[in-house]
C-alpha cells in the first residue's frame, strides 16, 4: 500500500517533468541543469521545513495562518531564490527552459515534502492523489509561473535583480495560498491544478518556440556573414569594421588583434550552438564535441588579454551576457 | 534566386542563394528524393538556415528508410560553415 501511496504522490509531477522536458524540440535543458533544479527544490524543501517551524513557533501561528500565508511565502521564497540561481548562472535562454526548470524545482520540493509526509502520516488513497496531482502540480506550477514571470523581466532589463524578482514572487504567492484555502473541493481543485498548469505550459511553449525559432534562424546568418566578412577581408567595409577602425587609436595592435579572434571565435561558438539546436529540432542527436572546449578556453584567454575596457569597447557586438553567454551550455561545455 | 535542377534521377545540382524565400521551392524538389541522393554545391553561392533547415529534415528523413544525402562540391566558405555548425556529423561531403 505504502508503494501505492507513494507513485500516486511522486508519479505525476516527475512524469509531467519528463513529458516537458521531451516535448521541447530543441531539447534547451540538458539532464545536468535539471537535475541542478530538482536538487535545488529538494533543498529549498528542506530549509522550508525548518523556516515553517521556527516561524510557526515564533509567531505563534495557528496551522491554519501557516498553511495559507506563511508557509506558501517561505515556500515561494525559497523555490524562488533556486529559480534565481539559475537563471543567474545563465541556466534558461529563452522561456520553455525557464519554465522547465521551474517546474523541475517544483518537482523537487513536492517530492521531498511528501516523502516527509509519507513516512510521518497515514493517509487515505484520495489524499495521495490529492496530493500527487494537486498539491506537487501546484509546486511545480507555482514555481514555473515564478520562473516565466522572472525570465521575462530579465529579457526586458537584460539582467535579473533581486527586487525585480518580487511581482514573480506575489503571482507565485497567490497561487498556492490560493491552493491552499480550499475555496474548492479537494478533488476539484486538484482537477482546476492538473488540467490549468498543462494549458499554461502550452502557451508558453507555442510563444517561446517562435522566439527560439527567430533567435536561431536569425543569429545563424548574421554570425554566417562576420565569418564571410572575416575571411574575405572585405570587413573594414562593414560597419563593425568601421567600428573597429576607429578603436585602432585607442588599443594596441596586439589587443586589436586579439578583439578579430574574439570576434570570430564568438562568431564561430554560436554557430556551433545554433548548429546543434538546428539538429536538435530536425531529430538528431548531435554529441558535444570536445573541440569546443578548446575554443572556449582560446574566447577566455582573448577575453583576459584585451581587459576589461577592451571587453566593453566590444559589448555592441558581443553580447555574452545573456543568450550568448547560455547558448555555451548548448555546447555540453560549461 | 536559386536554381533547382537534375543531373540525374538521384543527383540535385543547386545554384544561385539558398536562404529563406527559395527554402520552399527547396523543399518541394528535396521532398520528392528517395534513396541515397547526390546535392552537388558546386554553383551555390550563399546558403541561409533556412535552407540548411531543408537539408537537415530531408536527411532525416531519407535516413529513416536507409537512405541519405551526399554533399558534393562546397565551396570553401560553405564547407566551413558545414563544418563550423558540426553538420559534417550527420552529412557525408565529398
Amino acid at each position: 500500500m505504502v508503494g501505492l501511496h507513494a507513485a500516486a504522490s511522486f508519479l505525476p509531477v516527475l512524469l509531467f517533468l519528463v513529458i516537458l522536458r521531451s516535448v521541447d524540440p530543441y531539447r534547451l535543458v540538458n539532464l545536468r541543469s535539471l537535475g541542478a533544479a530538482l536538487v535545488g527544490g529538494c533543498g529549498a524543501a528542506v530549509l522550508a521545513y525548518f523556516a515553517n517551524s521556527g516561524v510557526r513557533e515564533a509567531l505563534s501561528l495557528t496551522d491554519l495562518a501557516l498553511s495559507r500565508y506563511a508557509g506558501p511565502l517561505i515556500e515561494e521564497i525559497l523555490k524562488g531564490g533556486v529559480i534565481g540561481i539559475l537563471l543567474w548562472r545563465n541556466r534558461a535562454g529563452f522561456l520553455v527552459d525557464a519554465a522547465i526548470l521551474g517546474f523541475g524545482v517544483g518537482a523537487g520540493f513536492a517530492v521531498v515534502e511528501n516523502l516527509y509526509l509519507i513516512t510521518t502520516r497515514d493517509f487515505d488513497l484520495a489524499t495521495w492523489i490529492v496530493r500527487g496531482f494537486g498539491t506537487a502540480i501546484m509546486h511545480g506550477g507555482a514555481t514555473t509561473v515564478f520562473a516565466i514571470l522572472t525570465k521575462m523581466m530579465e529579457e526586458r532589463k537584460g539582467r535579473v535583480t533581486w527586487h525585480g524578482l518580487l511581482p514573480a514572487l506575489v503571482a507565485a504567492f497567490v497561487i498556492h495560498s490560493a491552493y491552499n484555502h480550499f475555496v474548492l473541493p479537494p478533488l476539484i481543485s486538484t482537477a482546476v491544478i492538473a488540467l490549468s498548469v498543462p494549458v499554461l505550459v502550452g502557451v508558453i511553449f507555442s510563444r517561446s518556440e517562435a522566439a527560439t525559432r527567430a533567435w536561431i534562424t536569425d543569429g545563424f546568418d548574421a554570425d554566417q556573414e562576420v565569418i564571410r566578412l572575416l575571411e574575405t577581408g572585405v570587413l573594414s567595409d562593414s560597419r563593425v569594421g568601421e567600428y573597429l577602425s576607429e578603436l585602432k587609436a585607442r588599443f594596441p595592435g596586439e589587443v586589436l588583434v586579439d578583439m578579430l579572434c574574439l570576434v570570430r571565435l564568438e562568431a564561430e561558438l554560436s554557430i556551433r550552438a545554433k548548429g546543434m539546436l538546428m539538429m536538435r529540432e530536425a531529430g538528431f542527436d548531435p554529441k558535444p564535441d570536445d573541440a569546443m572546449k578548446a575554443r572556449i578556453a582560446e574566447t577566455q584567454y582573448l577575453e583576459d588579454s584585451i581587459g576589461a575596457v577592451g571587453r566593453m569597447a566590444l559589448d555592441p557586438f558581443l553580447r555574452v551576457h545573456g543568450k550568448e553567454s547560455w547558448q555555451r551550455g548548448i555546447l555540453g561545455v560549461s | 534566386m536559386l536554381e533547382i535542377s537534375k543531373a540525374d534521377e538521384s543527383t540535385v545540382l543547386l545554384k544561385g542563394r539558398m536562404d529563406a524565400s527559395q527554402a520552399d521551392a527547396a523543399h518541394e524538389v528535396m521532398d520528392a528524393l528517395t534513396g541515397t541522393c547526390t546535392v552537388d554545391f558546386a554553383g551555390l553561392e550563399y546558403i541561409s538556415s533556412a535552407g540548411l533547415k531543408v537539408l537537415l529534415a530531408t536527411q532525416q528523413r531519407l535516413w529513416e528508410s536507409g537512405g541519405e544525402i551526399v554533399l558534393q562540391g562546397m565551396t570553401p566558405h560553405v564547407r566551413m560553415v558545414f563544418d563550423l555548425a558540426g553538420f559534417d556529423s550527420v552529412f557525408k561531403i565529398s
